[in-house]
């Protein structure tokens, strides 16, 4: 650490210890006067104990390009459909409940699924993986990468990701089987509360055990 | 601090309508009132604020401005950006620390070293190369502090990331260089942690400069005991080798910073009765229509404060108080939960140690949580006085503008600006932009200015914005997640006037890390009685025709040359400013504490006379 003090004496020896000189009136520069280059130096160090290498411009800006795995890929791909069955238990709550507080808890998770799927959707198409649209029979919403919108064919012809059709997906952790959904939509007030808020449990902790196996996965 | 606040914004308080939930709990609380965020910009309303609206774009996004000027913007360099879109995460700008005249930025992918000797004109010093996220950073001295937390980091700092689940080759932790020789930073230390670092606080020992410590925060999961030693990955508060429910503390030998180690990982949650390790918050709301707020299993941000014995931790579900006099044994002495708080994210105290901030970081920062439709109390700050040692909710203070749902928007990291007399934050808001507001009444923040850009993207919400913005040495510092370094500064106005500024100014740390919070002193300067004298005009807190006379005798003596004479003179009007401030705590109208402040003032400066 460099130590101030013999040049300008205005603080003891404690603050100058404690890694802060004030400098007072008097406006010199401080003492850690750096020669300015005209090309900054890149730098890679090493391992503690080890030399880094200073590295070539061209060399920095290849760094930039780096790697995700098929696991990261499959994961993206995967929570895109486990967030898109939440949206359509969501879509069901307005004429199956009196609660307040269960229509705003599912406003709030509506808000963030949508903003998360975009999210997902994005990071693939960058990296120019498949992106799953999602469409959504009880929600009525098409996302894709580009946004949400409405798909203006409500209640109308197949949905692949909607709640009845999980045979692609119902491998997934958390995910409701088809009779479950089927159950919860057939349900009415107090029931339906109680269905929706244990399905929804279920099926967020189905994501942090997604989340959990991709932290676990080499490189995740 | 008796005083009113300097000038206050107009009174068009804002209803909170408070669930009847709420107000039960408040009552049961025996709160006296729930403070509300009022309006908290004095010139501007949500349908006046030029920050409304801005044009989109990564680098030519349209800007809005008030009492603060953007001097100049330095993109990152190459190598840590992609070129193909601003929100690739991978090389986000992060946090920043400060000596002499560089400045070190953080980023997901290493560190850019600049050299700030012209502010005005900052030059790209070194990059370094060591990807980890989130690259928070300080620096002491001969080393640089470095937070690492993804899977992907390497002790080698490599770029390849690390396939294997569980391997000797990845680093999670804080790294510590050695940058004696500015060109070729060497890696001196890897201090590797559980749940790596997301944040970490130099803490100094005033009774012992030999040694530093690190408070290190990780927020991620733990990795396994197969691939460090002792982590146990299991969230189960009853498991008492868990890896959650603490933070680490790291202690640096500053003579041999190679031997640096974590020292131990106290359970600074426990419930002082039973013992139990998950003590504070447990999780979930507090009640109907009320935030919910993340279980205290870690702390997100330590802000210390050596000189006043204090550290201030952010800890995901509560704000703490801990009294560090041994910083080798932080130890609990307060705590608060919030209703209103979804993640307790970071802390600055004000100067005297008196009253402390903590930000909320719902949305966890990539969300828009700044739209007209949000709840002003939400993703804001929580303005706290500390009255003996416990802490007093007095108010929220959340960036008055809305913006749009392209931006991520919420409370993030800021610093004090040294204006004497008064307590002033300049804060981060991510893509809402940076926003200095005054908060000497605790229970009135305002603010006095802003600076802001339009979305990163007119079609996209990508995370960005400013991660940090902090005055240094008389400039503000904006570390943009991805539009690079911006240098600012302050302008005076109504709020702030040229001698506040030029006070401000005179505070001139050799070093910065923010949460490592310095004290400020302020030298004696006739500039620092002229604002303190400032304030007084501006808040009636001296009659109009004693104010008159006060301005005229401070300009003759001003004039005169140094010297006895001069003490002299000085030392009559503080006597004289003393029977003023008497009168005030007599019953005469006026603001006595800020009255004595100046006499203080000029006292130093007759003091300095020789």
């Amino acid at each position: 650490m460099t130590n101030s003090d013999r040049r300008h004496g205005v603080l003891p020896a404690l603050a100058a210890g404690l890694g802060l000189l004030i400098l007072g009136a008097c406006a010199s520069a401080p003492d850690q006067e750096t020669e300015v280059q005209a090309v900054p130096a890149n730098y890679h160090p090493g391992a503690p104990g080890e030399e880094g290498r200073t590295l070539s411009a061209e060399e920095l800006g290849l760094s930039a390009d780096l790697p995700h795995t098929d696991d990261d890929v499959r994961f993206m791909q995967n929570m895109i459909h486990h967030h898109a069955q939440a949206l359509e238990m969501t879509a069901l709550v307005p004429e199956r409940t009196r609660r307040a507080d269960v229509v705003q808890l599912s406003q709030r998770i509506e808000a963030t699924q949508v903003d998360e799927i975009l999210l997902m959707q994005r990071w693939l198409e960058r990296r120019g993986e498949e992106v799953p649209v999602v469409e959504l029979r009880y929600a009525d919403l098409r996302i894709t990468p580009r946004g949400a919108e409405a798909r203006g064919d409500h209640h109308a012809g197949h949905t692949e990701h909607a709640g009845h059709d999980h045979d692609l997906h119902e491998g997934m952790a958390g995910m409701l089987t088809p009779e479950q959904f089927q159950q919860l939509e057939d349900a009415r007030n107090e029931e339906f509360d109680r269905l929706f808020l244990e399905f929804m449990i279920s099926h967020h902790q189905g994501a942090v055990l997604m989340s959990q196996e991709l932290f676990r996965s080499p490189a995740g | 601090m008796t005083s009113d606040t300097m000038t206050r914004p107009s009174a068009r308080g804002r209803a909170l309508l408070l669930p009847a939930a709420l107000l039960f709990m408040a009552m049961a609380l025996t709160l006296v009132a729930s403070p509300a965020a009022g309006q908290q910009n004095p010139a501007f309303t949500a349908d006046t604020d030029p920050r409304v609206g801005l044009e989109a774009g990564w680098t030519d996004a349209e800007e809005a401005s008030w009492n603060m000027n953007l001097l100049v913007n330095l993109p990152r360099p190459d190598g840590f950006y992609n070129p193909e879109t601003p929100g690739d995460g991978r090389f986000s700008n992060t946090d920043m620390g400060f000596q002499g005249n560089l400045a070190f930025v953080g980023n997901y992918h290493g560190f850019n070293i600049y050299d700030i000797s012209d502010p005005a004109n900052p030059v790209l010093r070194t990059s370094v190369v060591c990807p980890g996220g989130q690259g928070d950073l300080s620096v002491f001295g001969d080393l640089v502090f470095m937070s690492a937390q993804e899977t992907r980091g390497r002790l080698d700092c490599g770029t390849q990331g690390v396939e294997e689940t569980v391997s000797d080759e990845r680093f999670r932790g804080v790294r510590i260089f050695d940058i004696s020789d500015l060109d070729s930073p060497q890696q001196v230390a890897a201090i590797q942690t559980c749940r790596g670092s997301h944040t970490h606080t130099l803490v100094t020992d005033p009774n012992d400069l030999e040694t530093l410590y690190v408070y290190n925060s990780g927020t991620s999961g733990s990795r396994s005991g197969e691939e460090l030693e002792g982590c146990v990955d299991v969230r189960d508060p009853d498991d008492p080798t868990t890896a959650y429910w603490s933070i680490d503390v790291i202690r640096v030998p500053l003579a041999t910073p190679e031997q640096a180690e974590l020292i131990d990982s106290p359970r600074v949650f426990a419930d002082d009765a039973t013992g139990r390790i998950a003590g504070l918050w447990q999780g979930g709301d507090h009640g109907d229509g009320t935030q919910s707020t993340r279980d205290t299993n870690m702390c997100h941000d330590i802000t210390a404060y050596p000189e006043i014995g204090l550290a201030a931790g952010a800890c995901s579900g509560n704000g703490i108080l801990f009294d560090i006099s041994n910083p080798a044994v932080p130890v609990r002495v307060d705590e608060v939960v919030d209703p209103n708080f979804a993640y307790w994210h970071s802390a600055t105290f004000n100067n005297d140690g008196t009253k402390v901030i903590f930000t909320d970081e719902w949305g966890g920062g990539g969300a828009p949580r700044c739209l007209a439709t949000d709840q002003p109390e939400w993703g804001a700050n929580a303005i706290f006085d500390i009255v003996d040692g416990k802490m007093q909710l007095a108010s929220y203070y959340k960036l008055p503008a809305p913006q749009s749902e392209l931006e991520n928007c919420v409370a993030h990291n800021g610093s004090l600006v040294p204006v004497p007399g008064r307590d002033i934050k300049v804060q981060a808001w991510y893509q809402g932009g940076v926003s200095v507001f005054d908060f000497t009444d605790t229970a009135n923040p305002y603010e006095i200015a802003f600076f802001d850009r339009g979305p990163l993207s007119d079609e996209e919400l990508h995370t960005g914005g400013y991660w940090s913005t902090y005055w240094y040495n008389g400039h503000v510092y904006g570390s943009e997640i991805s539009r690079g370094l911006d240098v600012l500064e302050l302008v005076p106005s109504d709020y702030l006037s040229e001698n506040e500024l030029a006070a401000a100014r005179l505070v001139q740390f050799h070093e910065f890390n923010p949460q490592h919070q310095p004290a400020m002193h302020w030298p004696a300067d006739m500039v620092v009685a002229r604002a303190y004298f400032d304030q007084l005009v501006r808040n009636d807190g001296l009659s109009r025709d004693r104010a008159t006379e006060v301005a005229a005798q401070m300009d003759r003596i001003d004039a005169m040359p140094a010297g006895a004479e001069k003490r002299a003179e000085l030392s009559e009007l503080a006597v004289q400013l003393w029977a003023d401030a008497r009168a005030v705590d007599q019953g005469a109208a006026g603001d006595a504490e800020r009255i004595r402040r100046l006499a203080g003032g000029l006292l130093d400066v007759a003091g300095a006379q020789r």
